[in-house]
């Protein structure tokens, strides 16, 4: 079988000698949307927990429930976005909502970093303190006139979503965005 | 030479750090802490620009951004700026300045004739050019105008420099840190809010940096170090300085621009400027107030100065304005300031007050130190050449000048007529300013957004005022954000002094004294040109802004707005309130366009978007075209080909064996749920619930008031699962029309949506080798015309990748839709191109893609304008008469029906000559009489199938005008050529190609 190509695949590894800001490209086995008819979100969110974590309880909206390699983003009360790195089998009955295949509609960069919220505050208007944006919690914005869904992992590590074609532009406004702190990408590579 | 740096004093300055700059072709020493203003004045430099209109000498008049004079342009090169303030531009080694406005320089500027032309160049000016002898003679000397007009010049070469955007958010947002900006700070941090504090200047504390008062036992300037280092300390405290809050917008956001410190040895793409848009909770304005001037003749002479710009000149800067220096004041704090300029060393040699009585306690100091006080009097006018040498005084009375002025020597005038409380914020928020007659100034009116002002910007005149209305200010944001916050701080006592009401001066009138008075200094609208604006009926502040140009300038008639409507109030006779004032906007203060663009410059310009294959296309040299955000490829030109040999060799290629185009940019959008049928049913104009799995329909929707919206194919997948193909431009609006029709029409239908356009990377197959191509690359897959019919939707794997494949034709070939995970898209698209290779397959771009539709009269954007139906389409067949779809009443509207209407065609140059789109279809053989438009050309090519230059056009009533022979006419080219009216499909109107 071919070589899954990423969207930033084949881009050179970039650093200087500074580096205080990562970019990093990942490239989820499963990215899934899934919608839940709003009677059956309790169910289809349960079974989407159960996924990640039996004891966990259900995301409220704009929260992130978080395990290893694994995301759950409750992105709207119906709307769940899930992410993982190994390949999960998502139980949604028909009678219950929908799943929605993006594993390749999306660019996915894991940004991290002491100057995290200034480099994000350069191209979003959404306050990036941890007040503001706590760690766990998912929005959907714009940067630059891009899409993007930020997911926040810790107070300085975030991943971001943004359609694919995307990609270069996304990764070029954030390696410019972060040169004042030293920056360094890495492209998704995949194991050997 | 007559200003000079002092021996001793300057709160601000470092003397022994010297910085050498240059001024013209001057080379100049000032030292650390000097702005570029203080250090031309501690040189003597008094002549530092010359007027917009009249070229008349001007020099520094204030020391803050409501500066009308002293604009320089700043740096040498492509990064230089012109119009940039002294006096708010901080000193650095190597800083270069150049004067601007003048010919051939500075202290020799022949343009000064203009001078003698003043008769022709009063209000209204501009606007009468238009109304002389006649259109010619504007055509001829508007470009004089235009030549002689504008201060300062931009290069044409890109800025180096660097500029930044960014958003911030905040609990409290305070602009100034004067006393009530400080007072509150303390009190709403200590409330544990998130604040964010801005001031324009490089070093914060506004007015008491200049001042000599006392508070809490210790200097002002002590105090506000004090109270800065206590705030910084504080983890929810930011300040910045040298940044302006230029403008207030809706929802409490607050534009501002942080000027970033410079040196003259920066490397190209040095951080010049951050423009911020600040979301506030809550803002306190503590924007203090401009000292203003008034109106007296020769009062534009350098060396006319406002007085409490004088003093921070002489305590912050250590320079004194002038050896030999005369104050004229109309209230109690140009008595302060004239004290601290004494105890500064500056030598003053007489102090003028309209006033008769003035406080024993501010006359005190000064007589002691042996200034001339002249109680009653007012300096009238002033007199010399490049800067001032004498000022005439003259007894003042009841609002008149009582006799002729006694004239003395100085090099210095300061002058004071009062404060005009700094409210644009307040203003650009909503909020009309209100006059006060106590103090003669516009105060901010009533909020109409979370804001308070605080200090000397709500009419407080003494900093012990300023003080308490700043906690004040602290203390409502508290009581509003954090209501159960119990903050206390103590009020620092100020030992100023009350004052007394100033008396309003606003201009000596003409009589004992001749000469020219300026209004506004930047704009050189003198008290005449007010007048003459108020006997031509330009009486609204308004319209005597437009008029006169008061107040339009960089400077936004800080010091003079107020001043023209004194006048203007004067001349009709009414007072100043009823005159009233205009409403400010934004920006504050001048911002550059780089700040605005922040880093959406070059390749920043706008992201563009990228397909699967884009590197495979510009490594086959195709020429990439933006459409919309999307990279396209347009053509693959070989060896010398142009764009026109290329389309047209790849076009031929398609039809002759087999190409392959990328199509992945093409909206796609995925539709679940037990009503997706039905959904779609209602959405488009032809039917789709008996649409059965494993084939695509093509479709087209309309907008509620029966336009066609979009058209593509729909593919069915599973029982409950389409897939939605739009046009390119439209996947967004179809998206939302999408969501909102299930969100506000119809809620009741169980349907899931999402973009998919960029889970698929797409590629057509296309002619008569498709589908041998594609049998010898897709895996599991039977390509037989039995297996697989045409609007098939059939599954397959390449190379182990699974794809989906559609027998669809876009070029009226036998035609295949491979789409591919986006991932896997370029190794699909490459596995095709390689088994193509004997083939001959061709890559081919959006022109062939172009060519091929238009042969066959297939409709795109072009002629999917938002004006056209499904029967001016010639697609009215496909609407459904047995079903409702969104638009289906509105499209049988008057006005869509009937006779008249812009009806699909095709046309052929009878010539062989390209048509032009855009064209209109006419039917006058004379290009210079036409006749009225019949339709207009809509997409165009050279047809290699039936070598004809042929268009799709809207024609009225078009179908039945086949075979009629009209004029494609584009003026705006010379173009008129001859056409033939034809069927819209040019090639194979059979369509048997479709089998192959």
């Amino acid at each position: 079988m071919a070589e899954r190509m990423t969207a930033l695949a084949g881009r050179k590894l970039r650093s200087n000698d500074r580096a205080g800001f990562e970019i990093a490209e990942l490239c989820p086995a499963t990215l899934v949307q899934v919608d839940a008819w709003p009677d059956r979100v309790a169910e289809v969110g349960a079974g989407l927990v159960a996924l990640l974590d039996e004891a966990a309880a259900m995301p409220e909206i704009r929260q992130v429930l978080l395990r290893d390699g694994q995301t759950l983003a409750r992105l709207t009360p119906e709307r769940f976005l899930l992410i993982s790195a190994t390949e999960l089998s998502v139980p949604v009955a028909e009678a219950d909502g929908s799943v929605f295949d993006l594993g390749h509609a999306r660019c996915c960069l894991r940004i991290n970093g002491e100057g995290v919220e200034h480099v994000l505050a350069k191209g979003a208007v959404l306050d990036f303190s941890v007040a503001g944006f706590p760690v766990d919690t998912v929005a959907q914005t714009m940067a630059d006139h891009m899409d993007l869904t930020i997911i926040r992992r810790s107070e300085t590590e975030f991943d971001i979503l943004a359609f694919r074609g995307f990609a270069e532009s996304l990764l070029d406004h954030l390696m410019d965005a972060a040169n004042e702190f030293g920056v360094s990408f890495r492209p998704f590579s995949p194991p050997t | 030479m007559t200003s000079y740096r002092l021996e001793n004093g300057g709160r601000e300055i470092r003397r022994d750090r010297r910085l050498l700059f240059r001024f013209d072709d001057r080379v100049l020493t000032g030292v650390q802490g000097d702005t570029l203003a203080s250090a031309l004045l501690a040189n003597g430099e008094m002549l530092v620009g010359r007027s917009f209109k009249y070229h008349r000498p001007r020099g520094i008049f204030s020391a803050g951004a409501e500066e009308p004079n002293a604009l320089v342009n700043l740096g040498d090169g492509p990064g230089s700026r012109p119009n940039t303030s002294a006096t708010m531009t901080a000193l650095y080694e190597g800083l270069a300045a150049r004067s601007q406005n003048a010919w051939p320089r500075l202290e020799f500027d022949l343009m000064a004739v203009n001078g003698l032309l003043s008769p022709l160049f009063g209000a209204g000016f501009y606007y009468k050019t238009f109304m002389g002898p006649g259109r010619k003679a504007w055509m001829f000397y508007e470009r004089f105008i235009r030549r002689a007009a504008g201060m300062g010049e931009l290069g044409l070469a890109p800025d180096p420099d660097r500029y930044e955007k960014l958003t911030a958010h905040c609990d409290v947002l305070i602009v100034g840190s004067g006393p009530a900006g400080l007072m509150a700070a303390r009190h709403v941090v200590k409330a544990g809010l998130n604040v964010m504090m801005l001031d324009e200047h490089a070093r914060p504390g506004g007015q008491l940096r200049g001042r000599l008062e006392q508070i809490d036992g210790q200097d002002a300037d002590a105090f506000v170090d004090q109270t800065i280092a206590d705030l910084t300390a504080a983890e929810n405290f930011r300040l910045m300085t040298g940044t302006t809050a230029f403008g207030y917008f809706d929802d409490n956001v607050i534009g501002a621009l942080e000027h970033l410190p410079q040196t003259a040895t920066a490397p190209d793409g040095r951080l010049a400027e951050r423009s911020w848009r600040i979301h506030a909770k809550q803002v306190i304005i503590a924007t203090g107030a401009h000292e203003r001037p008034y109106i007296f003749h020769g009062n534009d002479l350098p060396g006319v100065m406002l007085l409490g710009a004088a003093r921070d000149y002489a305590v912050r800067h250590g320079v004194a304005v002038g050896r030999n220096v005369v104050i004229c004041t109309n209230n109690d704090a140009g008595w302060l300031a004239a004290g601290a300029l004494v105890a500064a060393g500056v030598r003053i040699a007489a102090i003028a007050d309209p006033r008769v009585n003035v406080r024993p306690e501010l006359i005190a100091p000064l007589k002691d130190a042996g200034v001339e006080v002249l109680p009653g009097e007012l300096v009238v006018a002033a007199k010399g050449g490049r800067h001032v040498r004498r000022v005439g005084i003259a007894t003042w009375r009841d609002g008149r000048q009582m006799g002729g002025a006694r004239w003395r020597d100085c090099d210095a005038v300061l002058v004071s007529g009062g404060f005009t409380p700094t409210v644009h914020l307040c203003a650009q928020a909503g909020s009309a300013p209100v006059f006060d007659d106590r103090l003669q100034a516009f105060l901010p009116g009533e909020a109409s957004q979370d804001w308070i002002a605080a200090g000397a910007v709500q009419g407080a005149e003494t900093t012990a005022a300023c003080l308490e209305a700043g906690q004040a200010a602290g203390m409502a944001t508290v009581r509003r954000l954090a209501p159960r916050k119990r903050t206390r701080t103590t009020l620092p006592v100020a030992d100023d002094v009350t004052f007394d009401p100033l008396m309003p001066v606003y201009e000596v009138p003409d009589g004992h004294q001749k000469g020219k008075k300026f209004v506004d200094l930047q704009h050189d609208v003198t008290a005449a040109d007010v007048r003459l604006a108020a006997r031509e009926g330009y009486t609204s502040v308004e319209h005597l802004k437009r008029y006169t140009t008061l107040g339009m300038a960089g400077d936004q008639g800080k010091t003079s707005n107020i001043l023209g409507m004194a006048i203007m109030a004067d001349a009709r006779g009414i007072g100043l309130a009823e005159v009233g004032t205009t409403r400010y906007r934004q920006p504050y203060t001048p911002v550059t366009v780089g700040a605005l663009a922040g880093r959406n410059v070059g390749p920043h310009l706008r992201p563009v978007r990228k397909t699967p294959m884009h590197d495979w296309h510009v490594a086959a040299g195709a020429d990439m075209l933006t459409v919309g955000p999307w990279m396209r490829p347009q053509v693959y030109r070989r060896d010398d080909e142009n764009v026109y040999d290329a389309y047209v060799r790849e076009a031929k290629a398609v039809r002759a064996g087999v190409g392959m185009v990328d199509v992945s940019t093409l909206g796609k959008i995925e539709v679940q749920g037990p009503d997706a049928a039905e959904f779609l049913n209602r959405l488009y104009a032809n039917g789709f619930k008996k649409l059965p799995v494993g084939k695509a329909r093509y479709g087209a929707m309309l907008r509620e008031d029966g336009i066609v919206m979009d058209d593509g194919t729909t593919w069915r997948l599973a029982e409950n699962r389409f897939l939605v193909t739009t046009t390119t431009a439209n996947a967004g609006p179809v998206m939302t029309h999408m969501e909102y029709a299930l969100a506000v029409h119809w809620p009741e239908l169980k349907v899931h949506l999402a973009s998919v356009t960029e889970q698929w990377a797409g590629m057509a197959v296309s002619g008569p080798k498709s589908r041998d191509l594609l049998a010898g690359v897709v895996d599991d897959l039977d390509f037989s015309d039995d297996a697989f019919p045409f609007m098939g939707v059939r599954h397959g794997s390449v190379d182990g990748v699974p794809v989906m494949v559609a027998r669809l034709s876009f070029s009226g070939e036998l035609a295949y839709e491979v789409y591919a995970p986006s991932d896997y898209g370029l190794a699909v698209w490459q596995a095709i191109w390689d088994a193509g290779q004997e083939m001959d397959i061709v890559a081919y771009g959006t022109e062939a893609l172009g060519t091929l539709r238009i042969e066959k009269g297939h409709v795109a954007g072009p002629e999917l304008n938002g004006r056209t139906t499904l029967d001016d389409l010639g697609l009215g067949r496909m609407a459904s008469k047995i079903k409702p779809y969104v638009g289906s009443v509105m499209k049988d509207r008057d006005g869509l029906t009937g006779d008249g209407r812009l009806q699909l065609v095709g046309v052929v140059s009878t010539n062989r000559t390209a048509l032009k789109a855009g064209s209109h279809l006419v039917a006058g053989a004379d290009p210079k009489a036409p006749g009225d438009s019949q339709g207009h050309v809509t997409s165009t090519t050279y047809s290699p199938a039936i070598d004809a230059y042929v268009a799709l056009a809207l024609l009225q009533d078009g179908r039945a005008r086949h075979g009629e022979e009209l004029y494609a006419t584009f003026p705006l080219r010379d173009l008129h050529m001859r056409v033939k009216v034809v069927d819209p499909v040019f090639f194979d109107r059979d369509g048997s190609r479709l089998n192959g």
